[in-house]
């Protein structure tokens, strides 16, 4: 097991580094989808990086191939902090995900399904894991539900456990694919202020990919938009966003980012808003 | 839907029961009056108390039934806890599965009382042969239930587990043996209530002691109370097991996957977290 550690480096510094990727999937009709065709995608150390694109352009299979979920078809480089993922597959574990929807285990407790990933990524030492708990569950406000089981709570307050249970294991890189895309907008914008909360608090920030097709949300956490086109999928823009937290939906900087993104997605990745 | 056991439950459970031994009755007392063929019921209750008073025309009867519960136990928890274990390894690799396929629907196929002729004639008298015969027949269904409940399991899941670099015996024990739980219960319930018939036609058959020789006895002198004094004694034993053991174990299995109101419900679990 890795010791986890926290980021130390400066910002600028390469945490995922991604060359040549090519991929592709039989399709239904019996021929061969390309996702990707040699797409080259670097993500910096502590940034809260946004991958944003259309439905089917290939977002979630980055995140999966970046956790060695997925091996694509070749690539030249897949790079977790100079070291090929490939070479070297324990390095995933200084990973952690978070998936659309909660995926908890209905038989365990909010607070053992945290347990179930920490005792998976093998996260030590052991004695920690019960303040690692305490503290996490308290960050997303959920320290008097976490000995309920997931039936008991909310859609909302199961997806705060699932990020618990990502975050619970202090990973190098949080690897997150569309975690509120199906609950309400209200529960939505709460849980993105809790999220860009327990971010901003460390005193280095973690790595976060964050895959949305939300405009939006992407102009609400980032800072770092990555656009993608439908696939076969390209990086047809690529932003630093330096706009401070909180970001207000309505604010004028928010609306302009906004505005920005959709008009680079309509001239670069042609899709229409 | 409420599946809470209620005096309402109790009361339509006993009905058909009570309505039964009313027929029986007055089948036995009025039209089929041949208390050796026909027992009424106040013969079989006689020959209930015999038996509870250890009175017995070749032995005592509680050593027979000592005999025949051990091995009903040996072999239905040797034959379960093989088959789920394979069970699960089948609903994880195909080939696994496809190389048990066949003997296991030949397992299940051939009557009982073949295979316990064919483990007379292979091991001779021996407490291995009705042992044997119950595990391979009791395992075959646990079998295939396990693998389809493991091959049901959510993709999402499974992917949760992969990208957390879940190890085996976690995945066994904390991922698949609780999904399957249902499932298991279910096989357990039918396997052990399959196992008591299946126990007693080796016994009649070829074994020097338990409850099937008894039977055997009674039916060889054409005297049936004691016979189905026997018969609602095991079937006791068979709903003893199922009320106090499978049937709380399925409602828990049931309560956890439906939705409930937290305040119904205190919180549970052995989470090394609450204690510390």
């Amino acid at each position: 097991m890795l010791e986890m550690t926290k980021d130390t480096a400066a910002a600028g510094e390469t945490k995922v580094s991604l060359k040549n990727l090519q991929l592709s999937f039989p399709d239904q009709s019996g021929g061969v989808k390309q996702i990707y065709q040699g797409l080259d995608l670097e993500i910096e150390k502590g940034s809260f990086t946004v991958l944003l694109g259309p439905s089917g352009c290939g977002k979630s299979t980055l995140l999966n191939i970046m956790d060695g979920l997925l091996q694509p078809n070749s690539a030249d480089e897949i790079l977790i902090d100079g070291e090929d993922l490939r070479d070297r597959p324990d390095l995933s574990r200084q990973m952690a995900y978070v998936f659309q929807g909660p995926r908890l285990l209905k038989w365990k407790t909010l607070a053992e399904n945290a347990e179930f990933g920490l005792r998976g990524l093998g996260v030590q030492p052991r004695d920690r894991w019960p303040e690692l708990m305490e503290r996490y569950f308290a960050a997303v406000g959920l320290s008097e539900y976490m000995h309920h089981y997931p039936s008991q709570v909310s859609g909302g307050m199961q997806q705060r456990a699932a990020i618990v249970r990502a975050w619970v294991n202090e990973p190098q890189i949080l690897l997150m694919d569309e975690p509120f895309s199906h609950l309400d907008e209200i529960t939505a914008a709460e849980m993105r202020r809790i999220l860009v909360d327990l971010w901003r608090a460390e005193e280095v920030h973690r790595t976060v990919v964050f895959v949305t097709h939300d405009i939006s949300e992407a102009a609400q956490l980032a800072t770092d938009i990555v656009m993608l086109t439908p696939a076969p999928s390209s990086i047809c823009f690529r932003r630093k966003v330096d706009l401070p937290w909180p970001r207000h939906i309505e604010s004028d900087e928010v609306m302009d980012l906004e505005k920005e993104l959709r008009k680079a997605f309509a001239e670069r990745a042609g899709v229409r808003f | 839907m409420n599946w809470s056991v209620t005096p309402k439950s109790l009361l339509l459970n006993a009905l058909p029961v009570a309505a039964a031994v009313l027929v029986w009755w007055a089948a036995t007392t009025y039209i089929l009056v041949q208390p050796r063929i026909y027992p009424t019921p106040q013969g079989v209750f006689t020959e209930l108390v015999r038996i509870f008073k250890n009175e017995g025309p070749i032995g005592e009867p509680y050593t027979h039934a000592a005999a025949t519960l051990w091995r009903l136990t040996i072999a239905w928890g040797g034959g379960f806890v093989a088959a789920t274990l394979l069970g699960v390894l089948a609903g994880r690799k195909k080939w696994v599965f496809d190389f048990f396929s066949y003997p296991v629907w030949i397992a299940m196929a051939v009557p009982s009382v073949v295979w316990v002729y064919i483990f007379l004639v292979v091991f001779g008298i021996e407490e291995m042969v009705p042992i044997l015969a119950l595990m391979i027949l009791l395992a075959a269904p646990v079998f295939l239930g396990t693998a389809e409940g493991v091959r049901s399991t959510p993709k999402e899941l499974l992917e949760m587990c992969d990208s957390y670099k879940i190890g085996t015996r976690q995945r066994l024990f904390h991922f698949y043996l609780p999904y399957i739980a249902p499932y298991m219960v279910a096989n357990a319930r039918v396997s052990f209530a399959y196992g008591i018939r299946i126990v007693l036609i080796a016994e009649v058959i070829g074994l020097p002691n338990g409850v099937g020789i008894l039977v055997g006895y009674w039916s060889d002198s054409l005297y049936m109370a004691p016979i189905v004094a026997w018969g609602l004694l095991l079937m006791a034993t068979g709903m003893i097991v199922d009320y106090c053991i499978f049937a709380p174990l399925q409602r828990r299995i049931r309560r956890e996957a439906e939705p409930r109101p937290a305040s119904k419900r205190q919180p549970s679990g052995n989470s090394r977290l609450k204690r510390a």
